[in-house]
């Protein structure tokens, strides 16, 4: 998705806020497509606009906590399982 | 010999060190925000998301195995790593601009505690959002990171470009919301 017109280019870097990224074959966390696509400067636009998502989302989170630590901690903890399902 | 004692983010390490999920948790809350805004310099150039989250996976995975010295030595040493997650992942993408210059002497707090009267000025704008803006930013909220915005926006009936339209929307009305509380923009970008 390219940004033609200042909405695209809004909806690009509201894509960029989310806290779910993809995986490559070897686990690593990959970019985000939209991030990709958005201009340098609006890279830093994103940049900011994530700080407001995840202070938003910390205060709407029982427990205090942004959607990035969510995603790590979930991650974290399926990591543990999984180590500890191969030890037993 | 100066003797300092540990912060909170050093009591929450030492939790995570011992495989205390719920410490490595407060270890999190406290220093997500430090290490997304020690990024910075990198916006143009690396995706700081990825970065952020795979570096503190990494803390997770490092933490049993290192063992550091001095306040705050664990958000430091989480700085350098990311920093050089984000120098590598420049590097991958072979571009020709000047990489920033080093910084081996870092600089960096632990996030303060959150503004209890801010959460709550936050909670009451979003109550009075618009009911579609306010269902997708609660979509992507409660989600937490698990699921790509296509199929957040499936389960409402949306269409993507619908779904992130409509939490630009929301997020439009929560910003003046915020203003008209006094909250100006720079408190929550800060």
């Amino acid at each position: 998705m390219r940004a033609d017109n200042d909405a695209d280019r809004d909806a690009l870097i509201e894509a960029t806020a989310s806290a779910f990224r993809e995986r490559d074959a070897s686990g690593r966390i990959v970019p985000s497509p939209a991030w990709r696509d958005l201009a340098p400067e609006d890279r830093e636009a994103a940049f900011d606009h994530q700080i407001a998502a995840r202070h938003v989302e910390r205060a709407l989170d029982p427990d205090g906590l942004s959607a990035t630590a969510r995603a790590v901690l979930l991650r974290a903890r399926r990591l543990t399982q999984l180590v500890r399902g191969e030890q037993e | 010999m100066v003797v300092t004692s540990p912060s909170a983010i050093d009591l929450a390490f030492e939790r995570a060190r011992r495989g205390d999920p719920e410490g490595f948790a407060d270890w999190v809350r406290a220093g997500e925000l430090p290490l997304r805004r020690s990024l910075r310099p990198f916006t143009r150039r690396v995706d700081v998301e990825a970065i952020v989250q795979e570096g503190l996976l990494r803390m997770w995975d490092l933490a049993p195995r290192i063992d550091l010295q001095g306040r705050d030595a664990s958000l430091r040493y989480a700085a350098r790593l990311v920093r050089n997650l984000a120098l590598k992942e420049i590097e991958r993408g072979a571009r020709l601009d000047p990489i920033p210059p080093g910084d081996d002497d870092v600089v960096i707090q632990p996030d303060r505690p959150p503004d209890s009267g801010l959460r709550r000025i936050i909670m009451d704008c979003f109550s009075r959002l618009p009911r579609k803006p306010r269902e997708a930013l609660l979509a992507r909220v409660s989600d937490g990171g698990d699921n790509p915005d296509r199929d957040l926006a499936a389960s409402l009936g949306m269409r993507l470009n619908t779904f992130l339209q409509n939490i630009v929307r929301a997020r439009r009305h929560l910003a003046s919301c915020l203003e008209s509380h006094g909250v100006p923009p720079r408190e929550y970008l800060s």
